[in-house]
């Protein structure tokens, strides 16, 4: 059974003899082991022989053979690793078992041995991969270091303040260059303190500070991550800081550790404040602007804000307004107006000082001064319009346009009409200066009769400058509104014989006029001084211009209101290129030769006629005579 | 006697003018609008033409440019008389080539002294105009020379 059991053996089996130091048998699994061709090859062999020179150890093989036979025999067996060469040269460890066994008076020796090539490249890779591990764990513990030191230093040295605290016992354990800042208390007395301790003894909700710490902190070791305002009270002055606090449980074996981070809230509770101010500033200059201010999305350009000066401009409702976009109230007198201005705003960001028209719910058309900005509301753009109402400024600016181009023709007309009569009275002024002179240095060499003609003409001459200058002072009298229109009760009829008389008396009776007055009431509202003017001259031209003895005729007829007086006469008549600059200062007819005038009568006519509100026609032919039809409302209404 | 035209719609002005130069020993010749004015001038040739500016028919201006346009009349010394004072009609009476310019009223004198004045120059230019003429006739190779040269 033994003999089966050495045969079979899976491990390889040798028997040694210890005393000739040589295997004198083995099985089958040592022959194959040691790639032997048959087990004489291996018998009465020493074991160096099957070995390697020398062993891992060093020493040789053969020593090495003494010694471990030495050391079986010594203590009955022994168990260790040996590096065998097998028949093929290849070299393979083995783990050796040498028992001393008996067979009759000779002792012999059992060597099991295991081939533990692969054991042992699996405990070199283990080896390998402890050594590996080892290094991996020693960079990894000196990155922690780093890390560990690094956060250290994040931590201390933090812009907000981080305190760690025993949630058991509310006392601080770690406290950052801030927080110890913060509190006013060097770090080193820090753990001596609870945050209460560097409270005021209330919060500002009411709530006993030391109280309300114990249940915020419970909060946080049952894993919540609690943010709340606390008020904190520095050292050593006890001057208050508004804080804001997270609190976090760090994970820590044993310990129920507590984050805090603090944030300062002094500067934002000042920026909050401010912010509430200006909200509060700008909201009142919103709502009590009285320039129209709306705030439009971009999106759809619906309103979304709108003052009372826009509210009360529109004539709409404020909820009417709200939500909807300015095309729902034809606020937009010109539909492409409004596309360019939205053109505009979304190529620039802006518009300003846009002159627009825009009418409101009436439909009163106002000219806005609208300005826009593109701002952005819930990181949503908007428009922000303002609106001015321009529109009594631009009347009074066409107003002012008008009157001034008024005062500018005026100022030229009373330029030229200055010219017009320095220019006039050079003439006669020619005449009775050579006049004068011709009968200084001449008189003598003069016959009487040119004497005579020489006087005449000074005479002439300066009665005709008078009668100009007569004119021009009535004319600028009525340009500066000095001759005004003041009608009083007149007896037209009356007041008709006297002008007659005063001009036949005037011109010497060259011609006879004959006046026609029909139907015309006593009384009538009329300015004598203006009516005096106005038949004077018509009468003085119709005599002037007629043949001595010619007959000239006034007729006074009533129309309704008006009085319609016609001065007839059959003179020499006015061209039609003379009629068409009847009224212009200083022009007289072509064909006037040498009747005395100024060019101004009819232009004062004219003139106080307009002032009387009434109208003058002129009819005439050349040869045949001329008659001036004026019609004056001077009389009451007809019952 | 020098032939003077008077060119006047006034007529008592064109009177006391043809007066003043009649007690001076001018001849002289009077027209009562612009182209009467003219005809006269083609017809006496006179030796200087005393005219008014606004006038009927025919103005003052006009009556210059038809001078000037006829070769015959061109060179006759011309002086404007009128009532028109402004510094523009003054500007714009020289610029059409007058040679004098006088604004009524205007002392007989001054009037006398710009007419003689004026005829005196003519006189000097038609005299070296009438030297040159006469070199040109002597020595007509070295007048070609120099080119026109004299006036």
């Amino acid at each position: 059974m033994f003999q089966q059991l050495f045969e079979r053996s899976a491990d390889a089996i040798f028997l040694f003899d210890p005393a000739r130091e040589v295997f004198v048998d083995c099985n089958q699994a040592a022959v194959e082991m040691m790639r032997a061709t048959d087990r004489q090859q291996l018998l009465l062999v020493h074991p160096a022989e099957l070995s390697p020179e020398y062993q891992p150890d060093g020493k040789t093989s053969r020593d090495k053979t003494s010694e471990v036979i030495d050391t079986a025999l010594a203590k009955g067996s022994h168990r260790f690793e040996w590096m065998a060469r097998g028949m093929d040269g290849n070299l393979f460890p083995l783990e050796v078992l040498l028992t001393t066994i008996h067979e009759g008076e000779r002792p012999l020796m059992a060597t099991v041995c295991r081939n533990i090539t692969e054991r042992k490249l699996a405990e070199r890779q283990i080896l390998e991969l402890n050594a590996s591990l080892e290094q991996r764990v020693n960079e990894r513990t000196a990155a922690l270091q780093t890390s560990e030191a690094r956060f250290r230093a994040l931590v201390e040295h933090a812009p907000e303040a981080i305190v760690v605290f025993d949630g058991d016992t509310g006392r601080f354990v770690f406290g950052n260059e801030h927080a110890c800042r913060l509190y006013g208390v060097p770090m080193e007395k820090l753990a001596e303190l609870t945050p209460a301790d560097v409270s005021p003894e209330f919060q500002p909700n009411g709530r006993r500070s030391s109280e309300l710490a114990r249940e915020l902190m419970d909060e946080a070791l049952a894993g919540g991550m609690s943010v709340f305002e606390w008020l904190h009270r520095q050292q050593p002055d006890g001057r208050l800081i508004p804080t804001e606090v997270r609190l976090l449980r760090l994970p820590a074996e044993g310990q129920n550790l507590i984050r805090a981070s603090i944030t300062d809230n002094t500067e934002r509770k000042r920026a909050q404040a401010a912010l509430a101010d200006s909200e509060a500033l700008f909201s009142a200059a919103f709502e009590g602007s009285p320039i129209l201010i709306v705030i439009a999305r971009m999106s759809d350009q619906t309103y979304v804000l709108v003052n009372d000066a826009f509210v009360k401009w529109s004539g709409f409702a404020r909820e009417e307004i709200l939500g909807r976009d300015s095309t729902e109230f034809s606020i937009w007198e010109s539909q492409d107006e409004r596309d360019e201005v939205w053109a505009d705003l979304r190529r620039a960001g802006s518009v300003r000082e846009r002159e627009c028209r825009l009418r409101n719910r009436k439909g009163d058309r106002t000219t806005m001064l609208i300005s826009l900005e593109v701002i952005q509301i819930n990181h949503s753009p908007h428009v922000l319009a303002m609106g001015l109402d321009i529109t009594q400024r631009k009347q009074a600016e066409v107003e002012i346009l008008k009157t001034l181009a008024r005062e500018k023709e005026l100022s030229q007309l009373k330029s030229n009409f200055v010219s017009m009569v320095s220019h006039e009275f050079r003439t006669p002024l020619g005449i009775i200066q050579s006049s004068a002179e011709l009968l200084r240095e001449f008189y003598q060499k003069m016959q009487p009769g040119q004497r005579e003609e020489q006087l005449e003409s000074i005479a002439r001459n300066t009665c005709r400058m008078a009668g100009m200058m007569e004119g021009v002072l009535v004319l600028s009298r009525l340009d500066a509104g000095k001759l005004d229109f003041h009608p009083a009760a007149l007896d037209l009829n009356l007041f008709c014989r006297r002008v007659v008389d005063e001009v036949l008396s005037a011109t010497n009776r060259r011609c006879a006029i004959e006046l026609t007055v029909n139907a015309v009431p006593v009384e009538s509202q009329a300015d004598e001084q203006l009516l005096g003017h106005i038949f004077t001259n018509l009468l003085s031209n119709a005599v002037k211009y007629s043949e001595p003895g010619a007959m000239v005729g006034l007729t006074v007829e009533r129309d309704g209101q008006d009085a319609v007086c016609a001065v007839r006469d059959r003179g020499i008549g006015i061209s039609v290129e003379d009629q068409r600059r009847l009224f212009k200062a200083f022009s007289r007819g072509s064909n006037v030769g040498t009747r005395p005038g100024t060019g101004l009568g009819l232009l004062l006519v004219k003139r106080c006629v307009e002032l009387h509100g009434g109208r003058v026609k002129v009819d005439s032919k050349v040869g045949e005579g001329t008659t001036v039809m004026v019609r004056l409302p001077v009389f009451p209404k007809e019952p | 006697m020098k032939k003077i035209l008077v060119i006047e719609d006034e007529p008592e002005m064109r009177r006391n003018i043809t007066t003043l130069l009649r007690y001076h020993d001018y001849e002289p010749v009077a027209a009562a609008n612009g182209r009467e004015g003219f005809e006269a001038a083609q017809r006496e040739q006179p030796d200087l033409i005393l005219c008014d500016v606004t006038m009927p028919e025919l103005d003052g201006y006009g009556v210059l440019r038809a001078l000037q346009a006829e070769a015959s009349l061109a060179r006759i010394p011309f002086i404007f008389l009128t009532a028109k004072g402004e510094k523009n009609d003054l500007r714009s009476g020289m610029d059409l080539g007058a040679d004098d310019y006088l604004t009524k009223p205007v002392a007989n004198a001054e009037l006398v002294r710009a007419i003689e004045a004026r005829l005196r120059r003519a006189e000097h230019q038609s005299h070296r105009e009438f030297k040159v003429r006469e070199t040109r006739r002597r020595n007509p190779r070295r007048c070609q020379d120099s080119g026109t040269g004299g006036a």
